[in-house]
C-alpha cells in the first residue's frame, strides 16, 4: 500500500503525542521523586507517604484523590505512620479541596501550608522515639482564588489528625505494661515496675480528652524513649521500648490536659544491679 | 411621485444582491491581500496541521482531567478550556474569526477519520453523492432533525450543570469525552458532519454569532459559481472533500452553517472561493425558530452565567452546584427557572414586545395597505437578531472579569499542567494576582453598549427592509428597542453592582 508522505506524518505524530504524553508524565514524576529522595536526608531506612489533606470529609489520606475518584471516593484515613527511630520520613503533601496546613508540632515540624493543587514536599530524620500527632494546623476554609473556588464551609479540621509513631527495632516484650490516664484517678496504676535491660510494652488508655488535645504520657530522663502525646479519650496506644537506665523516674502528661492531669504524676521504677534512686 | 416613491420602496424591500462579493460594502478579498494565506489554506496539511496539536492537546487535557488534581484552578483542563478558550473564543475568534474554532476543533477527528480513512490526503471516489470515496454507513440525517434544536437543548443541559463543568476537571472530561464519542458514532452511521452541522452544543453557539463575524469565507462572483458544472465545493474533486457541512458555496449567504474547513478553497476549480473580510454583524438574517431560541438561550445563559458564577450570592451559587452542597431540591428549582427564563419567559416578553411594535405601526398604515403588514412569524424571526450582537457582547462582558482575574492560573497551569508538584518552565507557583480588577467594569459597560448599539442599528436595517418607511420601522422597534435597554441595564447592574 503507497501511503502518502503527509498522511504518515499526520499518524505518527498523532500516536506520538497519544503514547507520548502519559509516558513523559511517568517519567517526569518518577524524576521529581528521585530528586526528593536525593535532597532527603540520609538516615536509616526510607520511608515515602504521598499524604492528601481532605476537608470534606476531613481526613488526611494515603489514598490518591484524582479527578476520576474525586466524587466517587472512598479514602481511608490515615491514622498512624510508623517508623523506626533513626529512619528518614519524606511526605509529600497536597490538598483537593482547601488550604491546609500540616504539623508535627512534637518535632517543631511546620506548619507547612498546602493550597488545593499544589504540592509541597518535607523529609527530615525521626531521631526521637514516641508518638505525636500530626494534624492540620488552620481552620480549612477556602482560599477563595477565583471562580474555580466553590467550597466555602469551614469543615475538616477537627478530624484531620494522626499519629506519627517512632519506634526502636526492638524484639520481643520481657513485660507488659497498661496504664489508664483520667482526671479522677491520674495515672492508674500510679507506680509501674520493670528490670533494668527488659524490652517494655506499654499500653496507654485515655479516659479523657484533657482540654481537647487528649492526654499524654511520659517518663522523665525517658524522654527520647517514650513520649506519646494527643491520646483522645477511649484510644488506647501501644508502645515499646528498652528500660536501659535504673532508678525512680516521673511519669507526666506531656500534652498540656488541663490542671487536674498535669498535676497527677506515677512513678516508673527501673530496678537495676546499682539500685541507684532518681 | 408616488409611482417612484413605490419603486424606490420596492428596492428597498428586495434588493439584487451584487453577484460579486467584493461589492458588498466593507468586503476584503483576503486571499487577493495577501497570497500566502490562499496558498496556506489550499495545502492538503491544512488544516490538519492545527487539528492533530490540538488533538494531542485535548488528549494531554483528558489525561489531565482524569489522573490530575480535582481542583478546578490547578488543573489544565479547566484553565486552559474554560478560561483561556472560552475567552479566545468570544473575544477573539468568534467576532473576527467566524467559526475557525471549528476549522481546527478536534471532536469530529474520529468521525471524519472513519468517513475517509484519512487525516490529509483526499480519496477521488464515488459515494454518498459525492465525488470522493467514503466509507462507514453514509445514511441520510433525518430531515426533521435538520435543525439546531438538539443543539439548543444540549446547550442548555450543559449550562444547567455548568457550576460543576467550570469548576471539576473530571466533569469536562465527562462532557468532552461524550462529545467526541457522539461525534464518532454519528460519524459511523450518516454522511458528512452530522455532529457538527446538528448536535454539537458549541457549534450551536458558533453558529448564531459567527453571524456578527468580520470574517467570512464566500464564492467571488456568484455567476462563475452558476456557471460551474462541477459545483466541486458541494460534491468534492480529486483536490477537496466534498463540503462535510453540506454547502454549495453558489448559495451561502450567511456564516452560520460554515466551518470553514477550507475544503472547497482546495477544490474550486475556478480558484473562486475566498476569505473575505467585512464589517461587524454583516449577517443580517435569521431562519427560523431554532434560530431566534438559540439567541434566547444564549442570552439568557449569559445572564444567569453571570449570575451564579460572578455574582455575590453565594446562596444561588450553592444551588447550582448540586454535587458539592447536595441541595438537589434547589438545584431543581434552580434548574426550573433557568429552562422556563431561556424558553418561555424570555421569549414570550419578546413577542409582547414585536406584538406592540407592529401594532404601533400598523395603526400608520393607509386603508387597503393591511396586507403589507409583515406577519408576526416574520417579525418574530427576523428581528430576532437584534438578541444576536447584544448577546455576543454580554458574554463577552461576562467573558472579561474570568480572564483579568484568572489569568495567573494559566501561567501557573502551563508549567504543572495535572497540579502534581510538577514545574516544568518554572511558573507553577506563580501567585494569583488578578489585573486591574478595578478596570472590569468600565471595560464592561462599553461593551454592553456596543451590544446594544448594533442591536439598535441591525434592527432598524431589518426594519427598514421589513416596513420599508422609516416611521413605521422605528414606531414597530420601539417596544423591542425598550426592552432591549432593559436588558442591557440590567446586564449593567449585575456587572458593576
Amino acid at each position: 500500500m503507497n501511503v502518502p508522505r503527509a498522511e504518515l506524518i499526520g499518524v505518527t505524530a498523532i500516536v506520538l503525542g497519544f503514547v507520548g504524553a502519559p509516558v513523559f508524565s511517568h517519567y517526569y514524576e518518577s524524576h521529581l521523586e528521585s530528586r526528593a529522595i536525593a535532597n532527603a536526608p540520609k538516615s536509616g531506612k526510607l520511608h515515602v507517604y504521598h499524604i492528601t489533606g481532605m476537608a470534606k470529609p476531613g481526613m488526611w489520606t494515603l489514598d490518591a484523590v484524582e479527578g476520576w475518584n474525586y466524587w466517587w471516593r472512598k479514602p481511608r484515613r490515615l491514622s498512624e505512620i510508623a517508623v523506626n527511630k533513626g529512619d528518614t520520613v519524606l511526605i509529600t503533601l497536597e490538598s483537593v479541596d482547601v488550604r491546609h496546613a500540616f504539623t508535627i508540632p512534637a518535632l517543631n515540624i511546620g506548619h507547612i501550608e498546602v493550597d488545593p493543587g499544589h504540592r509541597k514536599i518535607l523529609s527530615f530524620v525521626a531521631d526521637r522515639a514516641g508518638s505525636f500527632p500530626f494534624m492540620c494546623a488552620t481552620v480549612c476554609s477556602c482560599t477563595g482564588h477565583g471562580f474555580a473556588c466553590t467550597l466555602t464551609k469551614k469543615q475538616g479540621h477537627e478530624g484531620m489528625t494522626g499519629i506519627l509513631t517512632v519506634t526502636e527495632p526492638l524484639g520481643p516484650p520481657d513485660a507488659r505494661l497498661a496504664v489508664t490516664i483520667s482526671e479522677e484517678k491520674g495515672f492508674q496504676p500510679s507506680t509501674l515496675h520493670v528490670k533494668e535491660g527488659d524490652v517494655v510494652e506499654l499500653t496507654v488508655t485515655s479516659a479523657s480528652n484533657g482540654v481537647g488535645q487528649g492526654v499524654g504520657f511520659c517518663i522523665s530522663e525517658y524522654e527520647s524513649k517514650v513520649d506519646l502525646q494527643g491520646i483522645a479519650k477511649g484510644d488506647s496506644r501501644t508502645f515499646k521500648f528498652k528500660a536501659d537506665k535504673a532508678g525512680s523516674f516521673t511519669i507526666y502528661s506531656s500534652t498540656n490536659a488541663g490542671d487536674k492531669i498535669n498535676a497527677a504524676n506515677g512513678t516508673f521504677v527501673v530496678s537495676g544491679t546499682s539500685g541507684a534512686n532518681h | 411621485m408616488a409611482i417612484i416613491g413605490e419603486k424606490i420602496e420596492l428596492r428597498v424591500i428586495q434588493p439584487e444582491p451584487p453577484h460579486k462579493q467584493e461589492d458588498l460594502p466593507g468586503r476584503v478579498d483576503l486571499f487577493a491581500k495577501a497570497p500566502w494565506l490562499a496558498r496556506l489554506v489550499k495545502l492538503r496539511s491544512f488544516p490538519a496541521m492545527l487539528i492533530i496539536p490540538n488533538l494531542i492537546m485535548f488528549w494531554i487535557f483528558l489525561l489531565a482531567g482524569i489522573f490530575g488534581s480535582p481542583v478546578g484552578s490547578r488543573n489544565i483542563m479547566i484553565v486552559f478550556i474554560w478560561i483561556l478558550w472560552w475567552f479566545a473564543l468570544i473575544a477573539v475568534l468568534v467576532p473576527f474569526g467566524s467559526r475557525l474554532w471549528c476549522t481546527m476543533c478536534p471532536l469530529p477527528f474520529f468521525g471524519d477519520w472513519v468517513q475517509r480513512h484519512a487525516v490529509v490526503t483526499v480519496r477521488k471516489g464515488n459515494s454518498a453523492g459525492t465525488r470522493n470515496q467514503l466509507f462507514g454507513r453514509l445514511q441520510v440525517w433525518p430531515k426533521k432533525l435538520s435543525n439546531i434544536w438538539a443543539q439548543n437543548i444540549g446547550f442548555l443541559c450543559l449550562a444547567s450543570f455548568s457550576a460543576h463543568l467550570v469548576t471539576r476537571p473530571m466533569a469536562t472530561v465527562i462532557m468532552l469525552g461524550s462529545l467526541i464519542v457522539i461525534a464518532a458514532g454519528l460519524g459511523i452511521l450518516y454522511r458528512q458532519r452530522v455532529f457538527c452541522n446538528y448536535v454539537c452544543p458549541v457549534s450551536g453557539f458558533l453558529s448564531l454569532y459567527s453571524m456578527t463575524s468580520t470574517l467570512e469565507l464566500r464564492s467571488r462572483d456568484k455567476n462563475v459559481c452558476k456557471k460551474c458544472t462541477t459545483k466541486s465545493c458541494a460534491a468534492g474533486s480529486d483536490k477537496g472533500w466534498a463540503c462535510p457541512w453540506i454547502i454549495y458555496m453558489g448559495q451561502l449567504e450567511r456564516n452560520n452553517y460554515c466551518g470553514m474547513c477550507m475544503e472547497c478553497v482546495k477544490s474550486c476549480p475556478n480558484d473562486n472561493i475566498s476569505l473575505f473580510w467585512r464589517p461587524f454583524c454583516s449577517d443580517k438574517v435569521l431562519k427560523g425558530y431554532d434560530e431566534i431560541w438559540k439567541a434566547f438561550i444564549m442570552l439568557v445563559l449569559a445572564m444567569s452565567y453571570s449570575v451564579v458564577l460572578l455574582g455575590p450570592w453565594g446562596k444561588l451559587k450553592d444551588l447550582a452546584n448540586v454535587a458539592e452542597v447536595g441541595n438537589w431540591r434547589g438545584f431543581f428549582a434552580y434548574l426550573s427557572v433557568l429552562w422556563f427564563s431561556a424558553l418561555i419567559a424570555l421569549p414570550a416578553v419578546y413577542y409582547v414586545a414585536i406584538r406592540l411594535g407592529r401594532a404601533l405601526a400598523a395603526r400608520r398604515m393607509k386603508a387597503g395597505q393591511e396586507g403589507s403588514i409583515p406577519s408576526m412569524k416574520d417579525l418574530f424571526i427576523r428581528y430576532g437578531y437584534t438578541l444576536v450582537p447584544l448577546g455576543l457582547m454580554a458574554w463577552l462582558a461576562f467573558s472579561v472579569p474570568l480572564i483579568m482575574v484568572s489569568w495567573a492560573y494559566i501561567v501557573s497551569v502551563i508549567s504543572d499542567p495535572m497540579g502534581r508538584g510538577w514545574n516544568l518552565f518554572g511558573t507553577a507557583n506563580f501567585p494569583w494576582s488578578p489585573y486591574h480588577p478595578d478596570w472590569i467594569g468600565y471595560i464592561q459597560i462599553p461593551l454592553l453598549m456596543m451590544g446594544l448599539y448594533y442591536a439598535l442599528i441591525r434592527g432598524h436595517e431589518l426594519a427598514l427592509k421589513l416596513w420599508g418607511d422609516n416611521r413605521r420601522a422605528v414606531l414597530s422597534l420601539i417596544p423591542l428597542a425598550v426592552l432591549l435597554t432593559a436588558i442591557t441595564i440590567a446586564f449593567m447592574r449585575m456587572f458593576t453592582g
